[in-house]
């Protein structure tokens, strides 16, 4: 069985940084401040874990693994198994580059390669855009993972 | 079988982290500029052009507070969605309160102003990613449709005429070529220039409320 990575570490180790200063910020209006501070400190709470508890559950979602074994590809993250492609369902695989990073400044475009299913051929417009039940797979995309996919399918790429 | 070379995991990350320094970097410059701007702006409306009476210190925390605030909410965030839009506005929080701290806008005695500080961070980056993709979007697609329909001549900028000189040369992929690197120019400078104007607007507008909240 192979493993491949499907998104950077980047991904994981930001969102969990994001979640966890959010929920370490309410936390500390707890331990900190006395109850003079009610509101300020329910409010501060609500609002930072608001944003960090989901971002904590998104940062295990965005942690997925491409298993490759047999005739079958499975996309899985921490929590479950998001896709099963058996090899006789792939139409083709793409190299696209595709907007990832976003940021007041800057969109940030990776290159990616996208299995596509003969019941999904619709197109990838953004990356990490891996769900459950869709029959179509991308993954980061680098020259050795590119090969084993292309290997594994016997197909050649666009 | 190829396969059976590569015996163990393939883990990779992104090769380049180019463009994260780049952001960063400009954020920092953008946010440092606004940070000190805002602040000389105050100190001459405080002593007016007295230059020795002005808070040089003050100056100098709020210039590294808004760099601080405007590196960190430059961090680029992945993801699709909803998600991704909170884990923007989770690091303009985070930004807006840093930045907060150092120029003792936020003061950490006072959970009311931390509170602040978090929430205006937090949609002041989400209206600058969301209205700035948005309106760069529109721009695109008119640029797109103004290059590519040539009954719009009328319209037509300078570098769009040179697209349609090779064009009526017959060099029609040069013109292509041409007419796709100008809408990949436009689109990227406009894209620039909106973010940096609607980042600028909204946050000389929290600073304004923030400080006259306090």
């Amino acid at each position: 069985m192979l493993k491949l990575k499907v998104y950077s570490n980047y991904m994981f180790i930001l969102f969990l940084i994001i979640s966890v200063l959010c929920i370490g910020l309410g936390l500390f209006s707890i331990i900190y401040y006395s109850s003079e501070f009610k509101m300020a400190k329910f409010i501060l709470l609500i609002l930072s874990n608001l944003v960090g508890i989901p971002l904590l559950m998104y940062s295990g979602y965005l942690k997925q693994t491409l298993y490759i074994k047999d005739d079958c590809l499975t996309l899985k993250n921490i929590y479950k198994i998001m896709v099963v492609l058996k090899k006789d369902e792939i139409l083709k695989i793409d190299i696209q580059e595709l907007p990832t990073y976003y940021s007041w400044v800057k969109t940030i475009y990776k290159k990616y390669i996208c299995i596509y299913s003969k019941t999904d051929k619709e197109k990838f417009v953004k990356g990490s855009a891996n769900k459950s039940g869709n029959k179509r797979i991308q993954l980061f995309h680098s020259d050795i993972k590119h090969k084993i996919l292309l290997n594994f399918f016997d197909k050649k790429t666009k | 079988m190829l396969i059976s070379n590569y015996i163990t995991p393939v883990m990779y990350l992104d090769p380049s982290g180019e463009s994260f320094i780049l952001a960063l970097g400009i954020g920092f410059l953008i946010g440092a500029l606004i940070g000190g701007g805002f602040e000389v702006i105050g100190q001459i409306n405080a002593c007016g052009f007295d230059i020795e009476a002005w808070n040089w210190s003050q100056i100098g925390l709020s210039t590294l507070g808004g760099g601080v605030a405007g590196m960190i909410s430059a961090i680029p965030v992945g993801g699709t969605g909803l998600l991704s839009y909170l884990a923007t506005f989770g690091i303009g929080g985070i930004a807006s309160v840093s930045g907060g701290l150092i120029s003792v806008a936020v003061s950490l005695s006072d959970p009311s102003t931390i509170a602040l500080a978090f929430a205006i961070g937090g949609f002041a980056n989400l209206l600058s990613r969301g209205i700035s993709n948005k309106v760069n979007k529109i721009v695109a697609d008119r640029a797109q449709s103004t290059l590519r329909n040539s009954s719009a001549f009328n319209n037509m900028t300078l570098s769009d005429l040179a697209g349609t000189g090779l064009k009526n040369s017959g060099l029609n992929s040069s013109y292509i070529k041409l007419a796709n690197e100008a809408v990949r120019l436009i689109t990227y400078s406009n894209g620039a220039f909106m973010r940096s104007i609607l980042y600028s607007t909204i946050n000389s507008s929290s600073s304004s409320l923030l400080s006259g909240w306090y």
